[in-house]
């Protein structure tokens, strides 16, 4: 009776054990998904980024208040941008020439991709630019690893609904010609 | 006084009155030479025109018998040379019988020859364009020499061309994208009438799937339309046409748009067989990206 007794004790302790293993594994395992996705540069953000990029500037005299017509559903975005592209390694920051003017019924996600025959690695990731403001410096990733010299590359322009956060369907990509400084 | 210390002495006030002229020949005003340049404040990348005057030939012009103008110092690496050309007017020739106007260039120089007498008036008398090679700002200087030979002689002047160039212009593209809300519905009707399907495929309301790109930048672009399928839904293919169902499988290229915007449309074309399992309304299956290019 008593050896009945613990052997169903037993079972039940390794039952517990092995519940708390499969729990802590569980956890762990979606701490490290979670924490990889918010640290991995590649990751396009779904909804749009809370806080307006620190290096984005007001459109000056962009007094256009009328918007780009889009159909309902869709959506309507105005650029004006250089494809030259200039990198400070010493500074850690990239000097562009991007603006998504007021007319645009759509806030904008910028990525810097550069190119190397078939890999690609974004290099720079903005916040939110909202319509009106202009985007002329971009932060360096830390995960940037470059040299000094010429290279391939290419924005990404994501686009998210103003009022709902959601990311548009449709993107840009726009070659860009890379110059890479101490 | 005897007549022959008269005619001595007139021998005497006539020779003194030859080296008079002469020397007064010989001390006339020197040749003025500026040039000029057009823009004046030139870019790398573009094109600059540099013209070489006379500035005094009301003066001396009509003693011209030659001129020869050397512009030295021409590093092709810098400077490319669009076009040399003598502006004198056609030259009447000197004894015995030569006339020259021409331009030649050889290792960094550019000369103008002219043998003869100018039959017109000289105000300008070299003019080179130049293609200036390079992206940076910067300064190049080139040495010139004058030869003037005229009646009374030879006369040389040295000189230094100065070109500064500002950094090649930034070019900024000006382009809008609109897009349709990209709803489509697989329709599978059975249409009992017939006995088959009516309007099997994946369709949308009209324009729904209609992507408007326009430019209003300064300098052609190159437009190119990509799908690809989100993750699960593999099998549904896109593809894009025009506004006459004709497939677009090359870059659109929209010519400069910033007098005129020009604009090209393309509308989005979902291909796949039935999907297996009912797909929720608002799911994503797919993305449109939009190349903003060069032409090639």
């Amino acid at each position: 009776m008593k050896h009945a007794m613990d052997k169903k004790f037993n079972l039940r302790k390794f039952l517990i054990i092995l519940l708390v293993v499969i729990t802590v594994g569980a956890v762990a395992t979606t701490l490290f998904v979670l924490l990889k996705n918010s640290d991995d540069p590649d990751a396009i953000p779904e909804f749009a980024p809370q806080d307006t990029d620190n290096n984005a500037e007001a459109i000056e005299d962009d007094d256009d208040e009328e918007k780009l017509e889009a159909s309902e559903g869709g959506g309507a975005v105005s650029m004006s941008y250089s494809k030259e592209v200039s990198i400070s390694l010493s500074e850690k920051k990239a000097s562009i020439i991007f603006w998504n003017p007021k007319r645009s019924t759509m806030d904008a996600v910028l990525q810097l991709i550069v190119i190397s025959g078939e890999q690609e690695a974004v290099i720079a990731q903005s916040q939110l630019l909202p319509a009106g403001y202009k985007l002329e410096k971009m932060d360096l990733l830390d995960t940037a690893k470059l040299s000094a010299g010429k290279y391939s590359g290419k924005f990404n322009i994501l686009y998210y609904n103003p009022e709902t956060g959601e990311r548009a369907v449709v993107n840009t990509n726009i070659p860009v010609d890379i110059q890479v400084k101490e | 006084m005897s007549i022959k210390r008269v005619l001595a002495i007139a021998a005497v006030i006539c020779l003194c009155a030859a080296v008079l002229a002469s020397v007064t020949v010989m001390a006339a005003e020197p040749c003025a030479f500026s040039y000029s340049l057009d823009p004046a404040d030139p870019v790398a990348g573009g094109q600059v025109t540099l013209t070489i005057s006379l500035d005094n030939f009301d003066t001396i012009g009509n003693q011209i018998r030659g001129l020869q103008v050397d512009v030295s110092g021409i590093d092709l690496g810098e400077l490319e040379i669009v076009s040399r050309d003598s502006l004198m007017p056609a030259p009447d020739p000197i004894p015995p019988g030569v006339s020259i106007n021409t331009t030649s260039f050889a290792s960094g120089r550019i000369r103008l020859t002219y043998i003869g007498i100018p039959t017109g008036p000289v105000t300008d008398v070299l003019q080179i364009t130049f293609n200036i090679l390079g992206t940076e700002a910067g300064s190049i200087e080139l040495p010139v020499s004058y030869l003037v030979q005229t009646d009374a002689g030879q006369e040389t002047y040295n000189d230094t061309i100065t070109i500064d160039f500002d950094a090649a212009p930034t070019e900024i593209y000006d382009v809008d994208v609109t897009w349709g809300s990209m709803e489509f519905v697989y329709e599978d009707i059975w249409n009992p009438d017939t006995h088959d399907y009516d309007g099997i495929g994946w369709s949308c309301a009209a324009d729904a799937n209609k992507i408007l790109v326009t430019s209003r930048s300064n300098v052609p672009v190159a437009v190119t339309f990509g799908y690809a399928a989100a993750g699960g839904y593999s099998a549904i293919s896109g593809s894009f046409e025009d506004s006459g169902a004709v497939s677009i499988n090359t870059p659109v290229v929209l010519a400069e748009g910033d007098d005129t915007p020009v604009s090209t449309a393309a509308y989005l074309k979902l291909t796949s067989a039935k999907p297996a399992s009912a797909i929720s309304s608002g799911t994503v299956i797919g993305t449109v990206t939009v190349t903003i290019g060069v032409p090639s």
